[in-house]
């Protein structure tokens, strides 16, 4: 392929239209920096996500509507006996998420989470397991506080800050009050008050009123997996992405693809290469390059960067680009009630509690749990279906027919104990569309993360039965997995210790000057919440940090 | 690489899916498209997988005609259950792994979108109470977020 030379000179390159890359992007640009933003997926309006129920972000048995397409974007897992496994993006061992402008974000369910203040000092409130890669933040809850409730109010998160005395203290309320109590939020409500559960809304970066200039959610049972039909959604493709453009100082290049930062001996990067849309690679500068792929995707973009004096990827002289990869186990229970308790207002996620993330006797942290997303018929039958109920004849039929709205899950994103051996490596043989080495995944989580969410399964079976389910059931015992996806985290942790970290605490790379990771790969540890606001916060606070760079 | 069944094979097909998801107040599966819904999702997303989809179809023939002297469409309801409950329940692999196959294919398209194709008029969705709730979306357009209304 032949390299064409430099198109332009950028303040800042940031790799990936994502949460945080949006952001970035969005919040430089209005700061007055020229700023070049590199998307491998597309750019797409609403009416182009399709609304298709098999292939979709949340049940992708045939594709997605999003990228990564099918064809040309491989990855392989590395089983423990050695055996090597092609997969394409929708096979679950895949850990996809979204490839398109706004990435995860234009499909996500929006659940709008601060992580605890404990979050950030796992290993000093539980030790640290042998075998597992547990440390603290080398920043505290108190020190992103100010940039949680930048994310909140700049994207905009309904809420009800009142009602959740488990949390940091917090400068701010949402922006935007919950939406009205649904028939679910009620049920739960009951049974939690029977167990002394404290419970609140779940958070959601949703307008329930118009909010910048958009309108509000209509509460529609296509949520999670699909863009949203209002534009009431909140992601970086509707938010930061379109003010940047607007300064006119944000230049997006969707359907490109970065292949490696160049960066010299003494670790000053001077921009990156990239493929255009149908491969022609070209070499753009900058003065701070900063990579917002996602876990998975920044580590491989480190590791493919190697050159004189990180002959092994950028950030890697101490081993740990791609290492600690987790996401979030998710394990919970369905409920079968007697009464209908399904009243079809999305998107679904109404109550929750935080009363298992911290102090459960016998394990190492927990999670938040919450009632589930309107599921999709095909998806209550793919996945709600009890244990042992035949799939087929009238029988099945008429279960279907009956407990499709009498039916409740409970579930939540259990925090993971980090493991070093799950991780991202470069793929020897394997290679995608342009001709670069792809993602091989492998390992999986520490035993103390299957511990953790079998403790916090039995919570939402009991918080179920308290609420009136009759009929309560859940998958079998849980084993021990590699788990990441759309909650992707890790794989660049930040650290004050270079020996054992890929950033320091500002996001940047160790043994560069002007190289930054900014995404879920920063996260040291995932809590026991969806990462997104997390993800968004850190996006906000380096923007103001490499502001003051360039 | 594209194909298609047979008439006969289509019949029996849909005779089998009727069987899957039943007719009741709401229609059986044959009846709301599974046969066509697994046409168009072979030619889609797996033509690699046509003979194997069609050899099993061609088993669960024969076997009907073995055991009962008569075509499967022809069989009586009950016999046409035993004959799936027979592949179900198979000591061979294939004749059971094929029918675990065929059953979440026909459950997909009776309760997936109709745009899909083996869900007609949604009316699996009336059936469990499912509105998609977005004005202007029926499910008979997947690629559609409605008309006219909400902007992109």
């Amino acid at each position: 392929m032949a390299r064409v030379g430099r198109v332009a000179d950028f303040d800042v390159i940031v790799v990936g239209g994502g949460a945080a890359g949006g952001i970035l992007a969005g919040l430089l640009a209005e700061a007055g920096k020229t700023v070049l933003l590199l998307e491998r997926g597309r750019r797409m309006s609403v009416k182009e996500v399709s609304r298709d129920h098999v292939r979709n972000h949340r049940l992708a048995l045939y594709g997605h509507n999003t990228g990564p397409e099918l064809v040309g974007n491989p990855r392989t897992y590395e089983e423990a006996g050695g055996r090597v496994r092609l997969l394409a993006p929708n096979e679950g061992a895949y850990q996809n998420n979204a490839m398109v402008v706004g990435g995860g974000t234009l499909v996500y369910g929006a659940q709008a989470w601060r992580f605890l203040p404990d979050d950030f000092r796992m290993a000093s409130r539980y030790g640290v397991p042998e075998g597992s890669s547990l440390a603290d933040w080398p920043i505290s809850y108190e020190e992103l506080e100010p940039w949680y409730d930048r994310a909140e109010w700049g994207l905009g998160v309904a809420g009800d800050a009142a009602a959740m005395p488990r949390q940091g203290a917090r400068s701010r309320p949402f922006p935007m009050a919950p939406h009205a109590p649904s028939r679910p939020q009620q049920v739960l409500k009951l049974g939690a008050e029977r167990l002394g559960l404290s419970t609140h809304a779940v958070p959601l970066l949703i307008n329930t009123e118009p909010y910048n200039g958009r309108a509000a959610c209509i509460r529609c049972g296509m949520c999670v997996g699909f863009a949203c039909p209002t534009d009431a959604k909140n992601g970086s493709q509707n938010t930061l992405i379109p003010r940047g453009l607007a300064t006119g100082r944000l230049t997006l290049v969707a359907g490109a693809q970065a292949g490696r930062i160049e960066c010299d001996a003494r670790g000053k990067a001077s921009g990156v290469w990239y493929f255009q849309a149908g491969g022609k690679e070209l070499f753009a500068s900058a003065r701070v390059v900063v990579s917002s792929a996602g876990a998975i995707e920044s580590a491989r973009l480190l590791l493919l960067s190697r050159g004189a004096g990180h002959e092994s990827g950028l950030g890697n002289n101490s081993n740990h680009v791609g290492r600690h990869l987790q996401g979030h186990y998710y394990h919970g229970a369905h409920g079968l009630f007697e009464d209908v308790v399904q009243d079809g207002l999305g998107p679904g996620p109404s109550i929750s509690t935080c009363d298992f993330n911290h102090g459960n006797k016998g394990v190492i942290g927990g999670g938040m749990l919450a009632d589930e997303f309107i599921k999709l018929p095909i998806i209550f039958n793919k996945w709600g279906w009890p244990p042992g109920q035949r799939r087929w004849g009238q029988a099945a039929k008429d279960f279907m027919r009956h407990a499709y709205s009498r039916t409740m899950q409970v579930h939540g994103p259990v925090q993971e104990i980090p493991s070093p051996t799950s991780r991202v490596t470069l793929d020897p043989d394997v290679r995608d569309a342009n001709g670069l080495p792809v993602v091989r995944l492998s390992g999986a989580t520490h035993l103390e993360t299957a511990r953790t969410a079998e403790f916090v399964r039995e919570k939402a079976v009991d918080w179920l039965r308290a609420s009136g389910a009759t009929r309560i059931w859940t998958g079998g015992p849980i084993g021990v997995y590699l788990s990441a996806g759309q909650h992707q985290a890790g794989t660049c942790r930040m650290g004050r210790d270079a020996g054992c970290s890929v950033t320091d605490a500002t996001g940047r790379v160790h043994g560069t000057d002007n190289v930054y990771v900014v995404d879920g790969g920063l996260h040291v540890t995932n809590g026991g919440f969806n990462p997104v606001l997390t993800i968004m916060a850190l996006a906000y606070r380096a923007a103001a940090e490499i502001g003051t760079r360039v | 690489m594209s194909g298609s069944l047979s008439n006969q094979q289509q019949a029996t097909l849909s005779a089998a899916a009727d069987r899957i998801v039943p007719a009741d107040s709401f229609p059986a599966a044959g009846t709301a498209g599974a046969a066509d819904y697994i046409q168009r999702l072979l030619n889609r997303d797996m033509p690699h997988r046509w003979a194997e989809f069609v050899a099993g179809l061609e088993r669960l023939s024969t076997d009907a005609l073995a055991a009962h002297g008569l075509a499967f469409v022809e069989l009586t309801a009950p016999q046409q259950d035993e004959v799936l409950e027979q592949q179900d329940g198979s000591s061979d692999v294939a004749r059971r792994r094929f029918f675990a196959w065929l059953v979440e294919l026909v459950l997909e398209g009776y309760y997936a979108d109709p745009a899909n194709g083996g869900n007609a008029g949604a009316a699996s969705w009336r059936m469990v109470g499912y509105d998609p709730n977005i004005p202007g979306y029926d499910g008979s357009d997947g690629n559609s977020n409605g008309k006219g209304g909400p902007r992109g």
